[in-house]
């Protein structure tokens, strides 16, 4: 569990959390979505996955993730939303940066 | 998707109870009189019939799994994690019914009423709820299995949006058992109880329909 909350701690990782939310997508779709390394967002994807909290295919040279919360974990998620806890102040399309 | 020491466990849980609903049956002079402990008596009635129920239920569940197992198509990565799954929820449910089967046996047996009847159907029905809350908390985690019938299949997509959809109902059901067993009126414990367990089954066909339907629109 307290793999969980560490990795629900950091707003980058809530926010790769609520897109897969919408449906799975693969490393490189995700990384459009942050200002952030390659290196730095896979450091997060590491962590979301040893809490767990996404699971990963590989497909030749292509990782899709895909949600794997639990309901309880959802019910953190979402409780981190309401209470106003921001996810991920900086993206890409926040900031207007195109890749 | 179960391993074999569950199965033995399960087979073994439903044995015990086949056996001990026989062995109290055999002791009664008049199976249609089931005593209820006290000194109280059940005339006329086929109660003592319910002592088969809880290993029917056994051997039930178990032809589901073995159902699931034979309809399933996915990989071993995939289907070790229901196997897990299974394997709680069995021995758990096992276990469950066996002490519910014990307790009615003990009571019959008793003289005096330490096992107070109410107080014991509020605790099976609070343990049911906390096992169908832990069961069903787990279940979006589970992958999704292509199945060979074509009703029952649904892409990977809307089959994860519909274990998602499982996992919570699960957990909202069970969260009803608890606050009913605990709280409810003894009365409304059952009306509860079976009202949401058959919303459950109706909605949950409903929403995999709704799910095909999006599919087939290419939503």
């Amino acid at each position: 569990m307290n793999q969980v909350f560490k990795a629900l701690s950091d707003p980058t990782r809530r926010h790769i959390l609520q897109l897969l939310r919408k449906r799975p997508m693969t490393a490189g779709e995700l990384s459009g979505h942050f200002a952030i390394s390659k290196p730095t967002l896979s450091a997060h994807f590491a962590v979301l996955r040893e809490a767990d909290l996404v699971g990963a295919e590989k497909s030749g040279t292509t990782i899709t993730y895909r949600l794997k919360v639990s309901v309880l974990e959802e019910a953190l998620l979402a409780f981190a939303e309401t209470v106003g806890l921001p996810a991920a102040p900086r993206t890409r399309h926040a900031t207007g940066k195109t890749r | 998707m179960i391993d074999r020491k569950a199965l033995w466990i399960t087979l073994t849980l439903a044995a015990i109870m086949l056996a001990a609903a026989v062995w109290r049956i055999a002791l009664l002079p008049d199976w249609m009189e089931f005593p209820l402990g006290n000194g109280r008596t059940l005339h006329h009635s086929y109660f003592a019939l319910f002592l088969f129920v809880p290993p029917f239920w056994m051997i039930v569940a178990l032809g589901i799994v073995a159902a699931r197992n034979w309809l399933a198509r996915g990989v071993a990565e995939s289907i070790r994690p229901w196997t897990k799954w299974h394997n709680t929820l069995l021995i758990a449910g096992g276990a469950l019914m066996t002490a519910m089967q014990f307790s009615i046996i003990a009571r019959s047996l008793s003289t005096d009423d330490i096992l107070n009847p109410m107080m014991m159907t509020r605790i099976f029905t609070v343990a049911t709820g906390v096992l169908m809350i832990a069961t069903g908390n787990r279940l979006p985690k589970l992958p999704w299995l292509a199945s060979r019938l074509a009703i029952l299949d649904l892409p990977p997509a809307q089959g994860a949006e519909f274990l998602r959809f499982q996992g919570w109902l699960n957990v909202c059901v069970g969260a009803a058992f608890v606050l009913a067993g605990a709280f409810f009126p003894f009365r409304f414990m059952f009306p509860v109880m079976f009202g949401t367990v058959t919303a459950t089954l109706i909605v949950t066909q409903l929403r995999r329909a709704q799910l095909k339907r999006e599919r087939s629109k290419g939503l």
